[in-house]
């Protein structure tokens, strides 16, 4: 195995697992402790995890936008201190108010630890202590836990696989957003290949790849999802025909179809599924089950949908019983390309 | 081969196969091993490839996606500075492609109610974060410069005017005009010409004097030129003649910075 996967998968562990000590690691990789000690002071250094104490964790940065819940300092104990104080969080906001004795049940430490960690977390502002229990500041009634990285490592996945379904001289179209914007980035056709986007990323990851003849839609900017929307740009998609369109949206339901969050972007997807042959929809586990306010495409306009492993196998076959073909992600995807 | 080349096969064969050893990218690309290392410590430090013992792989997240305008077009340009100058708020104008008009796009995030059409990606980036308003014309991407052309490209030209349009090319005579190398690319910039009201050059100074492939905006046609002290004054007498006003940025003020 080389040392990139190596680190891959130890990444993977530590993405799933918050925080795992360095024997576990040596243990699951098939790998000396002093390897996954180097491995670790190597993505350490990356700034993708942190190294502590006996172990890997996730560096405070993937969570709060700042290393709000420190190193950690003194623990001793399975736990590491700030993995601690991170599950202590989670609790307090998914309850809105706990008590302490609930919170040391909860991550399996004493009162007085939990009681400390609160004192920290009070003074990092994530937060309220109250007499016996803890609740979370109304300026932060939203999880500040967004599941990025796992996310990311998904959606690299399925960009690697949704590459294999792109065949011989074929012309497509791809909508703006992460998950497609990430398949772009994996796309190397041996063939020529017209591709016709609104997303300026996109347009950015294939602008020099060879076979790829890359043409952008006109329109306004977006400045924030960087792509061109509004009458212009559904007009040029709506001049165009094509094999296959590659789109992602931002819900994904059996009865509703693929839907989306923002109405310029979506009347873009939805030109997109007018204009294409047949649809394909890469859509991580996140977006399963979920209904955005605007439509995109009926599951019936669905052909193809790419998404990762941890989808349920009744989901599956639901949207196959519905005339979707879906390809699931296996763990070694990314790597193996 | 040159090393620019070889690196941007290296990226290509990752790209496809997600992972290689230095052995199989020495094999893909023919050269040596100690080679394939240099290059991969280089493209590692950019955040294009990820590094390993033995090998390297192509990274999960695009670290290059969210780069700062600022990083790529901030760099002092005494021309873009002068040009910002002459646009003023509320207008319309036509930005064509170049890395010197990229910088005057960076220059211009602050103005108020600007509307900007361009053909040029480096001026969406430019101008992504700011509230001046983008239209993009579309067309096929030209990679080297990031630039679009084609028809499509030209077509918004047809159906819509604009104040101003910034232009730079590869060479400007008082005899002729602006030039370009590029004949598809001087086909877009004489189609802004044409839409625009009046039509801005600006000429760093090394491009005073010559004369490029194909013709994009005849000396007529161009209201303003906004150039440095190293163009040709001879030149520059030749365009004033013809009615050309003319800007000269001082580039000492560069070395002050």
């Amino acid at each position: 195995m080389f040392g990139a996967e190596r680190r891959q998968r130890l990444l993977d562990l530590v993405r799933n697992r918050g925080a795992v000590s360095i024997r576990e690691l040596a243990v699951a990789l098939d790998a000396s402790e002093a390897t996954i000690r180097r491995d670790v002071t190597t993505l350490a250094n990356r700034g993708v995890l942190m190294h502590s104490h006996g172990g890997a964790m996730l560096p405070g940065v993937e969570f709060g936008g700042d290393d709000l819940l420190g190193q950690d300092q003194s623990s001793t104990g399975s736990m590491f201190g700030a993995h601690r104080r991170r599950l202590i969080c989670e609790v307090v906001s998914a309850r809105k108010a706990v008590s302490l004795r609930e919170l040391a049940v909860a991550v399996n430490s004493s009162e007085a630890t939990v009681r400390r960690d609160l004192v920290t977390l009070e003074r990092r502002g994530l937060v309220n202590r109250s007499h016996g229990g803890a609740s979370i500041p109304d300026a932060l009634d939203v999880s500040p836990w967004p599941r990025i990285s796992s996310v990311v490592v998904a959606k690299a996945r399925i960009a690697a696989l949704a590459a294999t379904l792109i065949g011989d001289g074929d012309a497509i179209m791809l909508g703006a957003g992460t998950t497609v914007h990430a398949f772009a980035r994996r796309l190397a056709p041996r063939s020529p290949l017209t591709v016709l986007t609104n997303s300026i990323l996109v347009a950015r990851a294939l602008a020099e790849t060879p076979h790829v003849e890359l043409v952008l839609t006109g329109g306004a900017l977006d400045g924030s999802a960087h792509a061109l929307v509004g009458h212009a740009a559904e007009r040029w998609v709506a001049d165009h025909r094509v094999s296959r369109a590659f789109i992602s949206g931002s819900g994904l339901t059996i009865d509703r179809g693929l839907s989306g969050s923002d109405s310029a972007l979506s009347a873009v997807d939805r030109a997109i599924v007018e204009s294409a042959r047949s649809v394909v929809v890469l859509a991580d586990q996140t977006k399963i089950g979920i209904d955005s306010p605007y439509d995109v495409a009926p599951v019936t306009r669905i052909h193809d949908l790419v998404t990762d492993g941890s989808i349920e196998d009744d989901v599956v076959r639901s949207f196959a019983a519905r005339g979707v073909a879906v390809h699931v992600t296996r763990p070694e995807t990314a790597l193996a390309g | 081969m040159f090393a620019t080349e070889r690196q941007r096969r290296i990226l290509e064969h990752l790209r496809a196969h997600g992972r290689a050893s230095v052995r199989d990218l020495a094999t893909a690309v023919d050269c040596s091993e100690v080679t394939i290392r240099r290059d991969l410590l280089m493209l590692g430090q950019q955040g294009l490839v990820d590094r390993s013992r033995g090998g390297a792989a192509f990274p999960l997240a695009d670290h290059t996606a969210t780069l700062q305008p600022q990083e790529v077009h901030g760099q002092p340009s005494v021309l873009a500075d002068l040009a910002a100058e002459l646009v003023k708020d509320g207008e319309t104008i036509a930005l064509g492609a170049g890395t010197t008009i990229a910088k005057l796009a960076a220059r211009l995030a602050d103005k108020v109610d600007l509307t900007v059409v361009t053909n040029s990606l480096l001026v969406g980036d430019a101008l992504a974060a700011s509230n001046v308003h983008v239209v993009m014309t579309g067309g096929s991407l030209r990679g080297s410069t990031m630039s679009l052309v084609g028809g499509g490209a030209e077509r918004i030209f047809s159906e819509l005017g604009v104040r101003r349009a910034f232009l730079s090319g590869d060479g400007l005579t008082s005899t002729w005009g602006l030039s370009a190398a590029d004949a598809e690319s001087a086909s877009v910039e004489r189609a802004i010409a044409a839409a625009s009201e009046e039509v801005v050059v600006l000429a760093e100074g090394g491009t005073v004097g010559v004369d490029a492939m194909t013709l994009t905006v005849p000396c007529a046609r161009i209201s303003d030129v906004v150039t440095d002290e190293q163009a040709d004054p001879e030149v520059l007498e030749g365009l004033r003649a013809n009615g050309v006003r003319v800007h000269t940025a001082t580039l000492l003020k560069a070395d002050q910075r």
